[in-house]
């Protein structure tokens, strides 16, 4: 079943266009992987997705319904929650806190009712605080739960920021360069835990990668973009050999090609 | 239509006022990014120091002195004191700037007292005669340093080599240090021209009104408005800001109480009262539909 | 439970430091300094045989309550202990200022949106409710509710502009706000209501306690209203900052963006914060108006208000409860009381306040600056590997004690009686403001935090470490401490960076 489908999303930025007609694809269960040169306009096709950007065109739907008429904070309550390309967590929160405030959504939150707390907020922020306990077992961050999650190394925030998005049980999760910053061995973990997770929690995920060995070990399809457009799509295997990726990621002036 | 130009005419002066506030405001905005609270009780304190001075030489010498001393206390503060939040995040710099305020006001308070002094006035003479229009002599020589002080500025940060290296410095201060700008000294120059300007403006403001310790509460406000309306980026932006300010508050001055009754709401008393609190309203307003000013641009955040 | 009993610690300086505050403050409110005295002793006898008789030590997190249970006891009885109305009118006062401290804590430290604007919430609490008592004959805390409430609204009103607004913009905003509710009281066209310029006085008007017993005086009966109604607002903002609500506003602060992808709804959370800290201010403000003998003036909520709140905030610990009690205890206390205290002395031709706040000054200075520091550090070393620091510090305090003569005699001198030192309250004030921000932006409370877990032999050896240890590089601050401090101030970080992209773009 086609979970995610993007159609002719057009996005302009003064003079950039950073996203030109661009359309594909996800089914339910899958691991997609949108990869590109720099500036290829994935980063933008994310903040569409998750309605930080308003695109000027194009339709998006998820699981059927559609997206573009959702507010920003109610992407999370459609099924998708995202990482960020650069981290971003909330620096003076505990690494517990960061991550049940990707449960906002599904916790009691009216002002009146928690100040009286009220049955029904206690009821829902234990209920959270269990399940958040279990997703930080799960990413082996009990021994840093309580610790402030700004102060922690690159690779811990890296699994913090996973554990906060998939603690709003999200059916999609769109993940923003997971790999960057991380050594050989990291990453390698890396592509694990993403297998796992969509296993484990049933999740499909889309992610943004620039680590080429770490896409085509872990995804099941490839989207690839450049200057804006999508320019190849498919297995691995397939977009490795086409010609237009390869003239994309290696520049396509003649004498500029490696001999 | 005579007092509507009139009341436009007299707005535009005092609104040169808050234009030349607002250019001392928007240097240091500029130079450190920071709102400096602190700029009116500053001037008020040197317009103070204006004052004492005055008492023993010819007007001239008093203001130039004033204006140096400016200059030394702004560069001093920005020595000690900005260089210790320069990297901390804005609200250090909030915070600072009001600790700055307070510190201020409350010097001036306990060296002068709260009563009013009478600050000389420099432009003396009869109203002029413009056209049909007459404006009080003060209030057309306080334009003219305005405009005057505004090209000044826009020239030097144009043409100047100096003026290059701040603006270099205040646009990409690691930028400006690899091609050799000495950044600190920038700095330095920066708020003591700002404070400079600041003494000006209250050595004008002073006359007009007397010099109290809390004579520049409702300037900085308006300076405040007309800098961000300006777009905190330009010299003349900000003496337009400063000129719109000075001309809403004097319209709504004189119109509020045609509105009332237009209304049928009853009448005013004394229609003055609300030229502050509807100028304010407006800024607040402004503010909330352009939150970059008039002029500024657009910030898209990038993620 | 046998080894507890076995390995009862001695207790801590946080501690000794927290019963000998109590002590004193407890003392100074019933018979100024000679009564402290007798307070700290009454206090460390009371609070350490409560401790032996738990075996636990207070420094210990689930001993909250037990904290909470003795400073509520102390609470309650110093209205009966102290030297007069005064003394417990003051303390009405700091409770008040508490809520309203803490309402701008859960706007500016939790949710970081910056406001100078409090005191025209404040101020529209205290005249709705003046003005509800004025015309309807209403009961106070009736009135005190409809103030509360008008506040609110008035918070909402001002939440939805201020949305599109962040740091230094909302700033001035606020500002703004704040520099026009004295006109607005003052408009010749709600004279009636507002009493205009000279404001509204209900001093006729009888506010005290419904029952007729002798005990309770109408003193008494303020106080026990403001601390009721802080002992309310501590558990609301506890019950709000301990939840889904509390970490939506943090994360607000830390980044919107963010924190709209974790499905937060960035707007509604601002405007909900904005709305409770103006709850919290509106009843502050309908407080101050019966505790200043039921009388309010444009004079009663200037700007300098919300100036004087945010000193107290951040000297007190952003984003912390006890940080706003801290906060307009040290407003009440030290800044108002001490310095009334102090500059009446020196009135009197008393030289010991000048020479003690020249000593601090001297002493902040010689001490605070890390020049300085590592300037001991190397040539202390030099002069004797281990008692070269040392001496070159006594060295430096004799020499701060020598400045504080000489401040002394200077500032007499200066003055020659002319100067006033009550109006440089806030000199001081600013300086204390700029202090804090740079040397301790957790605040009072982020520094007990830190303290709370210290031991003895901790303190004994971070005084050595500062006095003789040659130089090792630096100050003793962890680097997870640097990015702790600087976290702190997050938010606002993130919306310079956002400035300066709409520079370059
Ligand atoms: N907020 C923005 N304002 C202006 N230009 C932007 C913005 N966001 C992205 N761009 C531009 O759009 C293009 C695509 O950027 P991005 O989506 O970040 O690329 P990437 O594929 O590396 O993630 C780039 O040229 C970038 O400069
Ligand atoms: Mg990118």
């Amino acid at each position: 079943m086609t979970l995610l489908s993007v159609t002719d999303i057009w996005k302009q930025f003064g003079g950039i266009r950073a996203l030109q007609g661009v359309g594909f694809e996800v089914e339910e269960g899958q691991i997609c992987a949108l990869i590109g040169p720099n500036g290829a306009g994935k980063t933008t096709m994310f903040n569409c997705l998750s309605r930080i950007y308003d695109p000027d065109r194009g339709a998006i739907r998820f699981a059927g319904s559609d997206l573009l008429a959702r507010a920003p904070h109610a992407v999370v309550s459609a099924g998708i929650a995202r990482t960020f390309q650069n981290v971003s967590l909330f620096s003076t929160m505990t690494v517990m806190e960061n991550v049940l405030v990707g449960g906002h959504s599904t916790i009691q939150h009216n002002a009146v009712l928690t100040m009286l707390r009220w049955p029904s907020v206690t009821r829902s922020e234990r209920a959270a605080r269990e399940r958040a306990a279990t997703l930080i077992d799960y990413f082996d961050l009990r021994d840093v739960a309580d610790r402030p999650a700004g102060a922690l190394p690159f690779p811990t925030r890296k699994r913090v920021e996973l554990a906060r998005g998939l603690m709003s049980s999200p059916r999609l999760l769109l993940l923003d360069e997971p790999a960057g910053g991380l050594n050989h061995e990291e990453v390698r973990e890396l592509g694990e835990l993403i297998r796992s997770v969509r296993t484990d929690l049933g999740v499909t995920i889309l992610l943004v990668e620039h680590h080429m060995q770490l896409v085509m070990t872990i995804s099941d399809k490839v989207c690839v973009m450049d200057f804006g457009r999508k320019i190849a799509e498919g297995c691995p295997d397939e977009v490795k050999s086409n010609a237009e990726v390869i003239r994309a990621y290696l520049g396509d002036t003649p004498g500029e090609q490696p001999a | 239509m005579d007092t509507f130009i009139e009341q436009v005419v007299s707005g535009v002066m005092t609104g040169s006022v808050y234009g030349i506030v607002a250019l001392a405001l928007v240097m240091i905005f500029q130079s450190t990014r920071m709102f400096n609270f602190g700029q009116g009780e500053i001037a008020t304190f040197t317009t103070f120091i204006a004052w004492s001075l005055m008492l023993h030489m010819p007007y001239a010498l008093g203001f130039v002195l004033a204006v140096v001393i400016a200059f030394g206390i702004g560069a001093v503060l920005e020595r000690g004191v900005i260089r210790l939040v320069e990297d901390k995040p804005a609200m250090s710099g909030v915070m600072v700037g009001l600790g700055l305020f307070i510190a201020f006001n409350s010097i001036s308070a306990s060296i002068y007292g709260p009563e009013p002094h009478h600050f000389e006035q420099p432009f003396t003479g009869g109203p002029i005669d413009i056209g049909g229009v007459t404006i009080g002599r003060h209030s057309a020589y306080l334009f003219g340093v305005a405009m005057l002080l505004s090209a000044l500025f826009y020239a030097f940060f144009r043409y100047t080599s100096v003026g290059l290296a701040l603006r270099a410095t205040a646009a990409d201060r690691t930028g400006a240090e690899l091609m050799g700008v000495p950044t600190g000294y920038m700095l330095m120059l920066g708020w003591g021209l700002a404070t400079a300007v600041g003494a000006v403006a209250g050595m004008l403001v002073a006359p007009m009104i007397v010099l109290t310790p809390n004579m520049m509460f409702f300037v900085l406000l308006f300076g405040f408005a007309a800098a961000v309306l300006g777009g905190l980026d330009s010299a003349p932006g900000a003496v337009v800001g400063g000129v719109i300010v000075g001309v809403t508050q004097n319209l709504v001055g004189v119109y509020v109480d045609d509105l009332v009754s237009a209304l049928h709401v009853g009448s005013i008393r004394d229609p003055n009262q609300y030229r502050d609190i509807v100028a304010m309203g407006l800024i607040i307003v402004v503010l909330a539909l352009r939150p970059r000013g008039l002029f500024g641009r657009a910030i898209v955040e990038r993620v | 439970m046998s080894a507890t009993r076995a390995a009862l610690p001695a207790p801590t300086p946080a501690e000794v430091g927290a019963l000998a505050f109590a002590g004193y403050l407890l003392g100074f409110i019933a018979g100024g300094n000679q009564g402290a005295l007798i307070g700290v002793a009454a206090v460390a006898a009371g609070m350490l045989v409560t401790r032996f008789a738990r075996r636990v030590s207070w420094a210990q997190e689930r001993t909250g309550v037990a904290w909470a249970a003795v400073i509520l006891a102390l609470a309650v009885i110093a209205p009966f202990v102290a030297e007069g109305d005064f003394r417990i009118t003051q303390m009405a006062t700091a409770a008040y200022i508490a809520i309203g401290v803490l309402g701008l804590n859960l706007l500016t430290g939790y949710t970081g949106q910056v406001s100078i604007g409090h005191s025209a919430f404040l101020g529209l609490g205290g005249y709705t409710t003046a003005i509800v008592v004025n015309e309807w004959d209403a009961h106070f805390l009736v009135a005190l509710a409809i103030g509360t409430l008008a506040a609110t609204l008035a918070g909402v009103i001002i939440g939805v502009p201020a949305l599109r607004l962040s740091g230094p913009y909302l700033a001035i905003a606020t500002l703004g706000l704040a520099v026009v509710f004295g006109p607005i009281v003052k408009l010749h066209e709600l004279e009636d209501f507002t009493g205009g310029r000279a404001g509204l006085n209900l001093f006729a008007h009888d506010l005290g306690p419904p029952v007729d017993w002798a005990w309770l005086t109408d003193a008494r009966w303020y106080y026990f209203i403001a601390l009721a109604l802080l002992i309310v607002a501590i558990v609301l903002a506890r019950h709000l900052t301990e939840s889904a609500v509390g970490r939506s506003f943090r994360a607000v602060r830390d980044g919107e963006v963010a924190a709209a992808a974790a499905g937060i709804n960035v707007a509604a959370t601002k405007i909900t914060a904005f709305a409770i800290s103006s709850a919290y201010a509106g009843c502050a403000g309908g407080l101050l108006f019966l505790l200043s003998n039921r009388f309010v003036s444009p004079e009663s909520y200037t700007v300098l208000i919300s100036i004087e709140y945010l000193i107290a905030m951040i000297i007190g610990g952003m984003a912390t409860i006890e940080g706003s009690l801290i906060g307009s205890f040290f407003l009440v206390y030290l800044y108002r009381e001490s310095f009334d205290d102090l500059s009446r002395r020196m009135q009197q031709g008393d030289d010991m306040p000048l020479f003690l706040a020249g000593v601090v000054i001297a002493a902040v200075a010689l001490f605070g600056s890390t020049l300085v520091t590592a300037w001991v550090r190397r040539y202390g070393a030099r002069v004797h590997p281990r008692y070269g620091a040392l001496a070159l510090n006594a060295a430096l305090m004799l020499c701060c004690l020598g400045l504080g003569v000489a401040f002394t005699a200077v500032v007499r001198k200066a003055t020659e009686g002319f100067l006033d030192l009550v109006t440089l309250r806030g000199a001081l004030t600013g300086m204390f403001l700029i202090i804090t921000v740079v040397a301790l932006p957790e605040g009072v409370a982020g520094m007990l935090r830190r303290l709370r877990s210290l031991t003895w032999g901790e303190m004994g050896s971070a005084v050595r470490d500062r006095l003789t240890t040659p130089a090792t590089g630096g100050d003793p601050v962890t680097p997870v401490d640097e990015e702790m401090t600087r976290a702190d101030f997050g938010p606002v970080e993130h919306m310079a960076s956002a400035g300066r992209h709409g520079k370059g773009g």
